[in-house]
């Protein structure tokens, strides 16, 4: 890949990735993303038998409790936690 | 090695030391080694002295407590408190206080433990050095010029310089283990869904496992049988109680089956760690363990399938620090620039390469050359185990390709930096658990062994690990 395109690929990752960069974390992350994504091409020489991905690890799946709603104790807890509110509202500035 | 945790929980029994006594001598080794090894992001002392007066204060009345009450530890600064800070190293938690603890911490408040503080690690338990860290890097006890290992490096080093006698860990990828290695004391990565990661700050969460750190064995048994088992609040965890490791834990090697991964020992490994892990194998083969060379072809492409693997998980547990709801924020007019700069500044170096990885692996057009491509191959890799435990009780081989390296000598390397795992992530891949002990020293650094068993076989990690110990001395 040319520099530019790069660079170029680290802008578009940083818009989908939410998170602003400095120029030197753009060509940092240009050089480390291209190395590593050229490094991890080797899975694709694997072959495999495709499975949904539904499981974990240890084989557990389709895990699911009771629908019933119970008042979490932490409510107020973690309305404290956030960085603005007003009441008990998280405070955001308009979306529409 | 005889267990340090049985021999204070002992001294408090008979009333030679009490517990706010203990703490004391904590502290003051605390203060004594941290201005050189930076273990601590933070210590409680407060905190700390009420569970130990309260300790005191039941035994006082003739309780008879579990055999942890009233000796202090360290904690991953990934796993929450309550009412303590909770930093993950990040900028972007500096000043959260979590308003719940993790279960793994309600379990050990339950065995009375006193928490000393909160160790430090790489930001958000994402490195191979714990030089990534908001609080700075933590230092080897064995060298000062060298990196502890990582990410669970505070925990580590804390418990090799004696500041604690265990700490809790997090291994996503190595992160007990290969500090444990590189220190020179016990880690243990239990099965994937044996402990559970309620309250555990989370980067891969099918990786993601708690576990002890110790100066023995059977400390970080102890440990672990304390905090393993099903959990309703973490639904992989595995069903019903753990197993105990610690009843057959003496019952010796002889007539178990140990294999020898030969991809362990490959180019790119130490040949003086290589020799001191085969002394080590040479030894449990004298003490009557059969021992043979078995095959994990697919180790190669291990490191690959979980840089994959954790970055995508990890661009999308990380999705939720977004300066609205909790941990940092900066002022913006839109919700789109809120998200931007506080994502921007409260994330560290290597936090957002892994974050845009993973989000490059998840996009439409990748996704299925990369995300689930890497899916399958792991289920390839965790048959290999499978079928390889099919023939041996337990996997032995080096824990790390190579023994503790300079601080700063690659941090702007990452594929440098990652290859420190590459003995380590295969045992996250493939869920099974491992655990490392201290065998000998290459470089005249500390080297570990690492014994893997299949899922779920803990006992069987402790087994060969307690009889190494002994005949080790």
């Amino acid at each position: 890949m040319e520099d530019d395109s790069k660079i170029d690929l680290i802008r578009h990752l940083a818009v989908l990735s939410r998170m602003e960069l400095t120029e030197g974390e753009e060509i940092r992350y240009a050089r480390e993303i291209d190395e590593i994504v050229k490094f991890v091409g080797k899975i694709s020489d694997i072959k495999v038998s495709p499975k949904p991905l539904t499981t974990t690890i240890s084989g557990i799946s389709h895990v699911v409790r009771a629908d019933i709603f119970v008042e979490s104790k932490f409510a107020d807890a973690l309305l404290d936690v956030v960085p603005k509110k007003e009441g008990r509202m998280v405070k955001v500035p308009k979306i529409l | 090695m005889s267990s340090i945790i049985k021999q204070l929980a002992e001294d408090l029994k008979e009333g030679k030391i009490s517990s706010v006594d203990l703490l004391a001598k904590t502290y003051s080794e605390i203060e004594k080694k941290e201005p050189e090894i930076n273990a601590f992001v933070s210590v409680e002392k407060d905190m700390a002295e009420k569970q130990a007066r309260e300790i005191d204060e039941r035994r006082k009345k003739g309780e008879n407590l579990p055999v942890l009450a009233g000796i202090p530890c360290g904690i991953k600064d990934l796993i929450c408190v309550s009412g303590t800070k909770t930093t993950a190293a990040s900028k972007m938690l500096e000043n959260f206080v979590p308003p719940y603890d993790a279960e793994v911490i309600t379990r050990l408040r339950e065995s009375g433990a006193v928490f000393a503080g909160k160790t430090n690690l790489d930001e958000f338990a994402m490195g191979s050095s714990t030089e990534f860290s908001i609080k700075g890097p933590t230092h080897n006890p064995a060298d000062l010029s060298l990196v502890p290992g990582g990410s669970s490096g505070g925990s580590a080093a804390a418990v090799a310089s004696g500041m604690v006698p265990y700490a809790l860990g997090t291994d996503t990828g190595g992160s007990i283990r290969e500090p444990a290695s590189f220190c020179g004391v016990v880690g243990l990565k239990p099965t994937y869904g044996r402990v559970s990661r309620y309250g555990v700050i989370a980067y891969a969460s099918s990786f993601d496992q708690v576990g002890p750190i110790a100066k023995t064995v059977e400390d970080a048994a102890i440990v672990y049988e304390t905090i393993a088992g099903n959990d309703p609040k973490d639904s992989t965890t595995l069903a019903g109680n753990a197993p105990s490791v610690l009843s057959g834990m003496f019952d010796g090697v002889k007539g178990l089956r140990v294999g020898i991964p030969k991809e362990f020992f490959a180019e790119g490994v130490d040949k003086e760690v290589a020799s001191e892990v085969k002394k080590a194998i040479d030894k449990l083969s004298n003490a009557g363990a059969i021992v043979t060379e078995v095959s994990l072809p697919l180790t190669d492409v291990a490191l690959a399938v979980y840089l994959v693997l954790t970055r995508a998980e990890a661009s999308t547990n990380l999705a939720r620090y977004d300066g609205v709801r909790f941990g940092s924020t900066e002022a913006g007019k839109t919700m789109e620039e809120i998200y931007r700069k506080t994502r921007g500044k409260g994330f560290g170096v290597e936090v957002k390469q892994r974050i845009m990885l993973g989000t490059f692996v998840l996009t439409s057009g990748y996704a299925d050359r990369y995300y689930r491509q890497a899916v399958a191959v792991r289920r390839e890799i965790a048959r290999e185990y499978a079928r390889a435990f099919e023939n041996v009780d337990v996997l032995v081989g080096p824990a790390a390709p190579e023994v503790a390296f300079p601080i700063g000598s690659k941090t702007n390397d990452p594929l440098r930096m990652y290859a420190a795992d590459v003995l380590t992530v295969p045992i996250n891949v493939a869920g099974v658990p491992a655990l490392v002990v201290p065998c000998g020293k290459a470089h005249n650094l500390p080297v570990g062994l690492q014994i893997i068993a299949a899922q779920g076989r803990e006992d069987l990690c402790f087994r060969v690990g307690a009889e190494y110990e002994k005949i080790n001395g």
